[in-house]
């Protein structure tokens, strides 16, 4: 019995750390319609101009992210933007838009 | 004693979507998804509510009934509306269907009017007689006008002074009347006190009537009344434009806030009593959040705006029901803009994708950017990124975050095409 009690005490604190966590993150499909507006939804762009993001390698995404972001990259809004997101944030754009189909 | 810890136990890991048996390791239950399932019914569909009504399906992998009360058949963009009255733009091009929400999202979508709604039967009903129930309702009504703050402003006086503020049929008809007007005539655009819609919009529309007058009536002039003491964004960049294309043209007058038009004589009088006559009257009456907002009492902020809680953007005063778009009362510095209401529409998406599969919602990060068309080729952007606060529980902008253009440029002219043409498809597509 006391067996069992502890089992559930373990389950149930480790649920309440994931949902603790999850409440502090943003989550990354949420996270990554913020660019969609854009770059089409889920990174796939229905014009030229903007650029399609979706299935791009994610190193490359993520260097061009922090190079926006570290001013190395010049532009005219992204720069601006990439201000608002941190590091994490930027590693879970490139997770999303890399796993995207092109 | 046993058996209620089993039971509980049981409960626990059914809740969670495993079985008695299975192996659990700690982490994991949390990754496993567990289906959103209820329906949600979104009046509105516009950028914020098709935006909602869209990535709900998507998100909650169309566990969620979607209804999306729209009363016309399409929409018609606000954004990029002014190049139609600048000459700029084709008006076919502003007009989107729901067709795709209704094909490829499965979105319910109704062309009717909704009469009234019951928050404790959780029921809408609408002008076809027919009845909706929901989980939860998002409202994302738009603006509407406030003419009657403006003294002989009456239906009457609406049928010849314009104010173009919605996409649709006043778009053509002010492009009409600037046609129509003899060369040498004066346009009279006058602009609320802020908040309104799309802060840059007004500015806008200056350049872009300044350049069909500059090419087709150059002896026409512009004359810009502002109830506010400046341009009300990309001020500078604004200003550059109208002293270097459009050099004699634009006489802009802050503070002069129009409280009187007199339609026969074509005069408009400020609070002060000082008076212009123009040939064609734009008038921009002040706004509030859309009817069906206020009829629901929703609008608690001075009866203009809806005040939301900003993780799951629930009403401060009716429950279950979410607001979205215009007609929010926005938060510091956040504006009224098509792309802002396409952020409200997916950060609600994600709270009640949360909500209706019994979590709690996440919170939010928005981001904001408007170009404006200078001309016919070139464009500015403003941007910024607002992040919420728990503290302050209000989305602040994320110090040293967006911005405006340095100065005009071509390419911003293209992305501000493109960007129309992404937002559509990511709206309606």
């Amino acid at each position: 019995m006391f067996r069992r009690i502890s089992m559930f005490v373990v389950i149930a604190s480790s649920l309440a750390i994931s949902a603790a966590q999850a409440a502090d993150d943003l989550k990354p499909n949420y996270l990554a319609s913020n660019c969609a507006n854009c770059h089409g939804t889920d990174g796939r762009s229905p014009t030229e101009i903007m650029p399609t993001i979706a299935g791009e390698d994610r190193q490359k995404l993520l260097d061009s992210l922090r190079a926006y972001k570290s001013g190395e990259r010049h532009g005219t809004i992204m720069p601006q933007l990439m201000q608002g997101y941190n590091d994490s944030e930027l590693q879970q754009l490139a997770d999303y838009f890399s796993t995207q189909k092109k | 004693m046993k058996n209620h810890i089993d039971s509980t136990r049981r409960r626990l890991l059914q809740a969670i979507g495993i079985g008695s048996g299975t192996a659990l390791l700690p982490g994991l239950a949390m990754a496993l998804p567990r289906q959103a399932t209820g329906k949600v019914v979104v009046i509105g569909g516009g950028f914020a509510g098709a935006t909602a009504a869209k990535y709900l399906r998507k998100w909650s992998n169309n566990g969620i009934e979607v209804t999306l009360i729209e009363r016309t058949p399409t929409y018609v963009s606000c954004p990029m509306s002014n190049e139609v009255i600048g000459g700029n733009r084709d008006y076919k091009s502003l007009v989107r269907t729901y067709d795709a929400l209704k094909k490829h999202w499965g979105v319910t979508v109704v062309n009717t009017e909704v009469t009234s709604v019951d928050p404790l039967a959780k029921s809408v009903k609408t002008a076809s007689g027919r009845e909706y129930t929901y989980d939860r309702l998002i409202v994302a009504p738009g603006i509407d006008l406030m003419f009657d703050e403006i003294k002989g402003y009456d239906a009457n006086a609406q049928k010849t002074v314009l104010h173009a503020w919605k996409g649709g049929p006043q778009t053509l008809a002010l492009r009409k009347q600037l046609e129509a007007m003899k060369d040498g005539g004066t346009y009279v655009i006058s602009i609320p006190k802020a908040p309104y819609r799309c802060p840059p919009g007004p500015y806008e529309r200056v350049c872009q009537v300044a350049f069909y007058f500059k090419k087709n009536k150059p002896a026409s002039k512009i004359v810009v009344l502002d109830a506010n003491d400046s341009i009300q964004s990309k001020g500078k960049l604004f200003q550059a434009a109208w002293n270097n294309y459009y050099a004699g043209m634009i006489d802009y007058r802050p503070n002069w806030n129009v409280t009187e038009v007199d339609v026969s004589k074509k005069l408009v009088t400020s609070e002060v009593g000082d008076t212009f006559k123009g040939d064609v009257l734009n008038i921009l009456p002040p706004m509030r959040g859309g009817d069906i907002a206020r009829k629901m009492n929703l609008l608690n902020i001075n009866q203009r705006w809806a005040g939301v809680d900003w993780v799951t953007m629930e009403s401060a005063v009716v429950p279950n029901v979410h607001v979205i778009g215009d007609a929010v009362f926005a938060a510091p510095q956040m504006p009224k803009s098509g792309h802002m209401a396409n952020q409200h529409g997916k950060a609600v998406a994600s709270a009640l994708v949360e909500i209706l599969s019994g979590r709690e919602a996440s919170p939010i990060l928005m981001a904001n950017t408007c170009y404006s068309m200078l001309d016919d080729v070139h464009g500015v952007h403003v941007a910024s990124v607002h992040r919420y606060n728990p503290e302050a529980k209000v989305p602040q902008i994320v110090p040293g975050s967006g911005g405006t253009s340095t100065e005009a440029s071509m390419i911003e002219g293209r992305y501000a095409h493109g960007w129309a043409d992404s937002i559509w498809s990511d709206t309606f597509g």
